[in-house]
């Protein structure tokens, strides 16, 4: 198949791989190669990260272990640029959660920004659009600050 | 037909996955459409992961077979006799703090695929899930990309 953007170059390797009949094994793929969390500024006391790839059952607690991290640290105040995050499951939904709740004992706030395609999809049937603030883009989120 | 049979544990999941939706990439599915079936693939296989085989170590196994226009995925464990779809369907309407997870992620396996059945054969849970090309049921969505208007 031909690449097309937003498709992860992991998939077309691996796909590759079984169709020419080799070995199907795939070595167990870490964390940090399907998922990347970066600190990409602050603005208006709004601690500004990115999230790119898969948040799924093996990479969910990474996330919600480096949030805590950043919230004990003292940043309360998050800003979540969910723009090359491709996919997400209830795992993911549940370290959200965790993440929400945490900030919401100590007067935090985190809003997720640039949800797109399934990720938007999985918020909105599951409600969770309704309970934890969304914004179309980082920019409009702190516009409205 | 194309199987697949891995112990059921975490560290397999992402090859199992890639497994579903590489046969769904070969049907011609939208990009869309993969990663639905791919959250129905992991929501299936974490249950299985974690209640499966409470103690001790198990097998899953994964077929797949294009039918007309459709994808089938069969999952099947020899675990304790469970039936993932009698799970009842979470609160969505409960605040931050009453918000219990539990069940989510069993209805986004009922939301994703366009039929489900369960049954129990042969000391084997067996789950066959089938998906359409395009999600049935799913309100139309605007279309994503460039679009002449």
């Amino acid at each position: 198949m031909t690449w097309e953007p937003g498709y992860p170059i992991l998939r077309i390797l691996s796909n590759a791989a079984q169709q020419e009949g080799a070995a199907t094994h795939l070595a167990v793929v870490h964390p940090e190669e399907v998922m990347e969390i970066t600190n990409t500024g602050k603005e208006k006391d709004y601690f500004i990260v990115a999230v790119a790839g898969r948040m799924d059952a093996v990479t969910a607690p990474e996330f919600e272990s480096r949030f805590l991290d950043w919230i004990n640290g003292g940043e309360t105040h998050l800003m979540v640029d969910l723009g090359e995050l491709e996919y997400i499951s209830s795992a993911g939904l549940r370290s959200i959660l965790t993440i929400a709740k945490n900030l919401k004992a100590k007067q935090g706030k985190m809003v997720l920004c640039a949800l797109r395609d399934t990720v938007k999809e999985v918020f909105e049937i599951s409600g969770f659009s309704t309970i934890i603030p969304v914004s179309e883009s980082v920019e409009s989120a702190i516009k409205e600050i | 037909m194309p199987e697949i049979t891995s112990p059921a544990r975490i560290e397999h999941l992402e090859r199992l996955i890639q497994f579903v939706a590489g046969h769904a990439e070969r049907a011609g599915f939208p990009i869309h459409r993969i990663k639905e079936i791919e959250l129905a693939a992991e929501e299936t296989l974490v249950n299985i992961f974690n209640y499966a085989y409470p103690g001790v170590e198990g097998d899953v196994s994964i077929t797949c077979r294009a039918e007309n226009a459709g994808l089938m995925v069969g999952f099947s464990d020899a675990g304790v006799p469970f039936n993932i779809l009698d799970v009842p369907d979470p609160d969505l309407t409960a605040d931050i703090f009453d918000r219990k997870v539990g069940g989510l992620g069993v209805f986004f396996v009922k939301e994703m695929a366009d039929e489900a059945w369960y049954r129990r054969e042969g000391g084997r849970n067996v789950l066959v899930l089938i998906f359409n090309p395009h999600r049935q049921g799913a309100e139309e969505r605007e279309p994503v990309g460039d679009v002449e208007t």
